[in-house]
């Protein structure tokens, strides 16, 4: 299945949300949005916007469906 | 001014207005010293100490609505999950015990 992470360098969560996948053998891509620069970083605001109505962060897109928030349970629900 | 003295400034002003709202900082230190010291990165290169875990859209209006401390704009949110998004700020009516369990909830 696949998975990708939105996330912000400066968002703890973020980096706790990587190292979760990391440590649970998931295969993720991940971009972090404010690290990007002009127009590609605004089309990730954009796409985070429009898949969760906020901008708010991580969001991990499983499969079809994603998770807004660091939440172990939901990852697991999705994954598994 | 410096990135430590900057960051203390923030860790004394904020712990000032959050606790008229009812909220204190995390008692998770690696959480608030890595935030604060990326409130203090975000406003050397934006202006303003935005949420480190919320992105600026661009929409100034709704862009101050995510400077920290953000939690009289997401009131309702935040009391419901008992602490900020970015967990930098935790309701003072949790038990440290409980810290650690509380989740964001979108």
């Amino acid at each position: 299945m696949k998975v990708f992470l939105y996330a912000l360098s400066t968002c703890f969560y973020c980096q706790r949300t990587k190292k979760w996948l990391k440590e649970n053998n998931v295969e993720f891509d991940y971009v972090d949005v404010d690290l990007q620069e002009g127009e590609e970083k605004q089309k990730l605001v954009d796409e985070v916007l429009a898949l969760t109505g906020d901008a708010k962060f991580p969001v991990v897109k499983i499969g079809g469906k994603h998770v807004v928030g660091y939440n172990e349970e939901k990852f697991k629900e999705l994954l598994y | 001014m410096s990135t430590s003295s900057r960051k203390e400034k923030f860790r004394k002003w904020y712990g000032e207005v959050v606790d008229k709202l009812g909220y204190r900082f995390s008692r998770d230190e690696e959480l608030v010293e890595f935030l604060l010291e990326q409130e203090v990165q975000i406003e050397k290169k934006y202006g303003s100490p935005y949420c480190p875990c919320q992105a600026i859209i661009g929409d100034r209006a709704r862009d101050m609505k995510i400077v920290c401390p953000c939690i009289p704009f997401h009131r309702e949110q935040f009391d419901k999950m008992k602490r900020c998004w970015c967990g930098l700020f935790v309701r003072k009516d949790v038990p440290e015990h409980e810290e650690s369990s509380l989740q964001q909830i979108p």
